[in-house]
């Protein structure tokens, strides 16, 4: 439900007055009007386009995280070049228990190129206090981005989509400078990780049950079947950061080549990605792991049954035993469904960071 | 098999960070009393909804028991309509594709030990076919006289005991596990003839709500509320479980049972310890059991002679519920002419120990009440000179209410001031509502419980010593209203109970909260 339009106001005290009339013209006795305010999520975008889409995520993100949102985009078409910014409040609301009305507010600010310098600044005023700093970040380049620097410093979480970047191997880069920056505390979260947690966990249940734990360390090939560009050396989003996980996860060095490591015990795994057209960019098609010096040897697979169907067929094949076959349904998130889980997290990720570190170097390689 | 894994592999490294951290391995679940209203209505939605949030382990099986002779695409119908019926969300066709080859049934009485080998080799069959790993979850869905049958005949078959490599034998028990000390122990005894405490699992569904999971969260979680949660800060802690509906058909049961041992004894006995117990050490579940076991350790008792003294039972009479007429107790179907079963208790229950000495805990349960509310509200003390006697200060002191269900949340109240230039005080509430804050639907409470059982976590569980020192302090209650001639105190349904539990309060210079 959104409630009530947009208007469009100049400066931060007109913003802010616009907000408290909003709230008043909306609450009456009979039905309050509830504000709730548990984060505040910046939103960068390119284009007004992005923004209006950015919105629609931001409404379903109100249910689950009511907060402020302030939403930044480029200007739109037409705009005066020397204009300040334009600003434009509005309500995400839905029923609440009982009769209330709950609401979250948007700010969206529309900043030509010149004025886009000001953005910060309007943004440090607006912000709700002593809520954490979520920013969602869907420009197009990270690090040469004038809003990268001062966004990322003044966020809490610093959420990006690297699958959906122009460079992505650059957009892993970045995201890997910011996690060792020395200064800034906060955490990053990346949907194109969020989006593989279905495989991630998919991979983690074939090696739930005691019989089959062991061949973790006995892994000598992994092929991956993912959609996405390909970034310098052949690494896709999803194939570096599955790539990464493992080797972080399972204690792998580096081996001689790119895609290669060493196991714990000192014998190679190898990694190889193919690029699977039907696959959309940041997802997987098809995952294989190899156990042949397993006692017994083993192989697990996890593949789409047809083109991007929900269907994956999971299959565990350990000599001597039959195949044990099984099927399951991995819906394809929304963005605000991935969204909704990152911002369920604050602090750093251990398991993230390690990935991001390793992904970031396979995509330098 | 690679079975011999090392330390780094004793946990699967793969599932930190995953949102779940906690996934179950290969088992088989098996109902007993599989064709019952409590599989249909909450075993069968709960188990769909794990496979749905996709909690359950590939190599999964689910396996009914029941006299009923059925087939497996029979059985398999029965579930699905369960699940149309009463899954909060609802059936995925897919999905049930996929769940529906899993199911089978196995007809035996509970008494049959042929019937028990025929299970074992179904059990047997499955960790081939489906990948079950040998692991069993038996769910003891029937009524409580049927446990010591069934887990003898498990042990007898086998299946009570692991098998090899690493899988679990566990049993799941309904309450009321007994309905006094005595048949508590005997039952205990028996359970753990067959089963090891370790993989025993008594569940009582309040404990798989999320409010009450929150209480821990709330007190040990938030530096600000602990200081305050004890005698130097708090006057007293009531705690009450009031619902609308009468015994609904279940006449018979509760005749056996009374409102004291169908839900004191267990939920609320619970809901006490989570209110008065210390810091636990760690999230262990024993670590958390000792600590509530110690607040049951330090219930001050109350001889069998004193019990109407420090308690209140009654019983509805007709009246209205919900602006419709409803009959009185004795009137209901399967309620005994002569019967003097309890539908109200109100309690007063004192903690000797260091941090609740002299703080007592009014508990009050019924039938056929206002409303349906289950609450626990700690009120604080007054402050010590009261500057704002004169300005309309709340005659009523600071009160910490945590509301279990419905509208589940936390309100604290206290005194403001009304804007203006005279000195006027008005007393206001601050609310957190988890609807408000937290928009999404929280699993059913049988959810929880049911993955946690199959992950072999017990801490959301009755451990053998909570049960019998509850009901060693109900007993002396129940034994001191056995020796009296009176009969329940009356009160009309659709009221807050009988005059005499007002009086039990008052005495105190208390009152009832209004709910």
């Amino acid at each position: 439900m959104e409630a009530p339009g947009p208007a469009a106001v100049a400066d931060v005290e007109s913003i802010e007055r616009e907000l408290r009339e909003m709230w008043r013209a909306a609450s009456s006795e009979e039905h309050p009007v509830l504000r709730a305010s548990m984060l505040d999520l910046v939103v960068a975008c390119d284009t007004p386009e992005d923004a209006r889409e950015a919105t629609r995520a931001v409404a379903l993100l109100s249910l689950n995280h009511p907060g402020r949102a302030l939403v930044v985009s480029g200007a739109r078409e037409g705009a005066p070049s020397g204009e300040a910014l334009a600003v434009f409040v509005s309500a995400h609301c839905h029923r609440g228990p009982g009769e209330t009305l709950v609401c979250s507010e948007q700010v969206t600010l529309e900043a030509t190129r010149p004025s886009l310098a000001l953005v910060p600044s309007t943004l440090l005023r607006l912000l709700d206090s002593d809520t954490p700093v979520f920013v969602w970040w869907r420009r197009a380049a990270l690090a040469p981005d004038p809003l990268w620097e001062p966004l990322a410093k003044l966020s809490d979480r610093f959420l990006a989509d690297t699958a959906r970047n122009a460079d992505p191997a650059a957009a892993l880069r970045d995201l890997a400078a910011l996690a060792r920056h020395s200064s800034w505390h906060g955490s990053i979260g990346d949907l194109a990780w969020t989006r593989l947690e279905s495989w991630r966990e998919t991979v983690a249940s074939f090696f739930e049950s005691p019989l089959t734990r062991g061949h973790l360390e006995r892994i000598a090939r992994v092929e991956l079947a993912v959609g996405g560009p390909a970034g310098r050396g052949g690494a896709t989003v999803a194939g570096a950061y599955l790539a990464g996980w493992l080797a972080s996860r399972l204690g792998w060095s580096r081996g001689a080549g790119p895609w290669t490591w060493r196991r714990r015990d000192g014998s190679d795994v190898r990694v190889e990605v193919s690029r699977d057209r039907s696959a959309a960019p940041g997802d997987v098609a098809s995952v294989r792991i190899d156990a042949p010096d397993g006692e017994p040897p083993a192989r697990f697979s996890a593949e789409r049954i047809a083109p991007g169907s929900d269907i994956v067929r999971l299959t565990v094949e350990v000599e001597g035993t039959c195949p044990l076959p099984a099927t399951l349904k991995l819906r394809k998130p929304e963005d605000a469904a991935l969204l909704c889980r990152e911002l369920e997290r604050i602090s750093r990720e251990p398991v993230f960071d390690a990935a991001l570190r390793e992904a970031a170097s396979l995509a330098g390689s | 098999m690679t079975t011999g894994v090392g330390a780094f592999l004793e946990t699967n490294p793969l599932r930190a960070g995953l949102t779940r951290e906690r996934a179950a391995g290969p088992c088989s679940v098996v109902i007993f009393g599989a064709s019952g209203d409590l599989t249909r209505r909450k075993l069968v939605p709960a188990l769909y909804n794990l496979h749905l949030d996709r909690l359950l382990p590939a190599g999964f099986a689910l396996v009914g028991v029941a006299r009923r002779p059925l087939s497996d695409s029979a059985f398999a119908g029965a579930i699905r309509d369960g699940i149309v019926r009463h899954s909060r969300r609802p059936l995925d066709l897919d999905l049930w594709k996929e769940m529906a080859p899993r199911i089978s049934y196995v007809p035996a009485t509970f008494e049959d030990a042929e019937g028990y080998r025929r299970l074992a080799d179904h059990l047997a069959r499955l960790d081939r076919e489906r990948g079950t790993g040998g692991s069993r979850l038996f769910y003891l869905a029937t009524p409580p006289s049927a446990y010591p049958t069934i887990v003898k005949n498990l042990a007898l078959a086998g299946l009570s005991r692991p098998g090899a490599g690493g899988s679990f034998a566990r049993v799941v028990v309904e309450k009321p596990f007994g309905r006094d000390l005595a048949t508590a122990r005997t039952l205990n005894a028996e359970v753990n003839a067959a089963f090891d405490e370790r993989d025993v699992f008594r569940i009582d569904h309040y404990l798989g709500k999320e409010t009450v999971q929150n209480l821990m969260v709330f007190r040990f979680g938030n530096a600000i509320f602990e200081p305050l949660w004890g005698r130097e800060h708090v006057d007293h802690v009531q705690i009450a479980v009031a619902e609308t509906l009468g015994v609904e058909g279940r006449g018979e049961y509760f005749e056996e049972a009374g409102i004291v041992r169908d839900i004191v004894q267990n939920h609320m006995f619970q809901l006490l310890c989570l209110t008065a117990m210390e810091p636990p050490v760690s999230l262990r579940p024993d670590a958390i059991r000792d600590e509530k076991v110690k607040v049951l350790r330090a219930l001050r008792p109350v001889p069998a002679e004193r019990a109407l003294e420090e308690s209140v039972r009654g019983r509805y009479g007709a009246g209205a519920s919900g602006g419709s007429p409803v009959p009185a107790y004795l009137e209901e179907p399967g309620v005994a002419p002569g019967s003097r079963t309890e539908t109200y208790a109100a309690l007063r229950v004192l903690v000797d120990n260091w941090r609740w000495a002299g703080v007592p805990f009014y508990l009050r349960a019924g039938k056929r009440l206002p409303k349906r509310v289950t609450e626990i509200a700690l009120t604080f003390r007054h402050v010590p000179h009261r500057l704002f006697a004169g300005a309309g200060a709340s005659p009523n002191a600071n009160t910490l209410a945590l509301r279990i269900q419905p509208d589940e949340g936390i309100t604290l109240r206290f005194d403001s001031k009304v804007p203006g230039p005279e000195p006027r005080i008005q007393p206001v509430a601050m609310d957190f509502r988890y609807g408000t804050s937290f928009g999404q639907e929280p699993p059913e409470a049988y959810e929880r419980l049911l993955l946690d059982a199959i992950l072999g976590d017990s801490t959301l569980f009755i451990r053998r010593d909570e049960v019998e020192a509850s009901w060693g302090w109900i007993d002396a209650i129940e034994a001191g209203w056995a020796a009296s001639d009176a009969a329940p105190a009356a009160y009309p349904a659709g009221s807050w109970g009988p005059a005499e539990s007002d009086a039990l309060i008052e005495r105190d210079g208390r009152s009832w909260r209004r709910l």
